[in-house]
């Protein structure tokens, strides 16, 4: 999967806008539904664009995440828990001409994690714009808190540490022919500080006074150093007889907690008429484990890190999803608002990990408007 | 630590290699099918944010995407 901004790159190289670029503004409402086996989570959203100026542009976003979990990552006696993240987002990008630069943040809080980032971006035109160049660094910081239940069932937060993330990505599109752009990514994020998940407990067996073993439960622990590495790249085609869009993408991962990783993704989008698109989309997923983290743990002696988070263990995923996209004026919708888009996405993902399949649904409309 | 250097440098290697291979120009008058809403992102960017956001929390990779996802995921 590629960065929305080296899409931004590519519409900037094209000639002519898609129709809803018209306008000066738009508006995007989305709601998500994404159910497994322990987990459910409803995301509404809404995203904005705005001209700024002739050579402005400034996006937003605002999403509350409400989560209902009986994972036992949760650690709550009672099994299930609730809970809401909210996130906003601000980026701003000008265009200079050969150049566009910008920058943004975003903040995410929930009632035990608040997490900002900062990002600087640059894009840069060579070749007549066949070729663009981004770049972009980042900081994020983070404040990792833990809610501890009291007997009298009210609920404290106490501190567990902070996260320091850097992040640097290169960014490459290229014209291929009229009918093909291709993207590659390579970026690097160094993480530093509290890791682990401050809910999750490992269980071992330590020898008893009388030499019987005995379970003990020990919170788990990561290192504090984490340095994470993906090439992401991306070929889109234009088949112009059927008016088929086919999209193949890769990437591969690694950091030095040993964790590698592939993930083929393709996508076939068929036009359907002048505002009817229909995609089909399928997503592998491989990674091998964390160099310390195993099943079970017999015994922790002799062991400075120790984890059974399922997301560091080697899984697979597979992810096929279907999409119907329309204009609103295909449905008969009149006026401005035959413009807007409206798009149902349902997707299945079977995860080898035992956090179980899941299923997701989003309802999105998109409207474009002047102001 | 070796494996990180190496893979650092391929991949370096790998975005100067196609950017300075470079390929044939296409003029401007001949992007139209290049403009098309499938060619530019097909998935919208509440969209991507999710699912960055879901993956980080069901698999141990992340990345690609020029930017790191947000809050813990942790369940």
């Amino acid at each position: 999967m590629i960065a929305r901004k080296a899409c931004l790159v590519a519409a900037a190289i094209a000639l002519a806008a898609p129709a809803s670029a018209r306008a000066d503004g738009q508006l995007s409402m989305r709601g998500v539904y994404y159910k497994e086996k322990a987990t459910r989570i409803v995301q509404p959203m809404i995203d904005t664009r705005l001209d700024v100026g002739d050579n402005g542009i400034l996006e937003g976003h605002v999403l509350i995440d409400a989560i209902t979990s009986a994972s036992v990552a949760a650690g709550t006696a009672q099994g299930v828990f609730e809970e809401q993240r909210y996130e906003l987002g601000l980026v701003y990008t000008h265009d200079l001409g050969v150049a566009r630069v910008g920058g943004g943040g975003r903040v995410s809080y929930e009632p035990d994690y608040m997490s900002t980032f900062g990002k600087l971006h640059a894009d840069i035109d060579f070749a007549d714009k066949n070729t663009v160049l981004g770049f972009d660094a980042a900081f994020g910081h983070d404040d990792v808190g833990r809610i501890v239940m009291g007997l009298d069932r009210t609920s404290t937060r106490m501190d567990v540490g902070t996260l320091t993330t850097y992040l640097g990505a290169v960014t490459l599109t290229q014209i291929l022919s009229p009918n093909a752009i291709a993207h590659l990514t390579y970026d690097v994020t160094s993480l530093k500080g509290d890791q682990a998940n401050p809910y999750r407990l490992v269980d071992s067996l330590k020898p008893g006074p009388d030499g019987i073993p005995i379970q003990i439960t020990e919170p788990e622990t990561h290192p504090d150093e984490r340095l994470r590495q993906a090439i992401a790249g991306q070929l889109r085609y234009f088949i112009e007889p059927t008016e088929t869009t086919l999209v193949a993408g890769y990437r591969y991962y690694l950091d030095d907690w040993g964790l590698r990783a592939h993930t083929p993704d393709v996508r076939v989008i068929q036009q359907a008429g002048d505002s009817i698109d229909l995609t089909l989309r399928y997503r592998f997923h491989f990674q091998t484990a964390a160099d310390f983290y195993r099943p079970s743990y017999p015994s922790l002696d002799g062991l400075e890190y120790y984890t059974r988070d399922a997301k560091l263990s080697r899984l697979t995923t597979h992810t096929i999803e279907f999409r119907v996209g329309t204009l609103l004026g295909a449905l008969g919708v009149p006026g401005n608002l035959a413009d807007a888009r409206a798009e149902v996405i349902v997707e299945y993902i079977a995860q080898s990990s035992s956090f179980g399949n899941a299923g997701v649904a989003h309802v999105a409309l998109t409207v474009p408007f002047e102001y | 630590m070796r494996a990180v250097f190496r893979f650092r440098v391929v991949s370096m290697a790998l975005l100067l290699s196609t950017a300075l291979t470079g390929c044939a120009v296409v003029k401007p008058h001949e992007r139209e099918n290049l403009a098309r809403r499938a060619m530019i992102e097909d998935r919208e960017r509440g969209e991507i944010r999710f699912e960055q956001h879901q993956q980080g929390a069901r698999e141990g990779a992340e990345g690609g995407t020029r930017e790191p996802g947000g809050g813990c995921g942790c369940n």
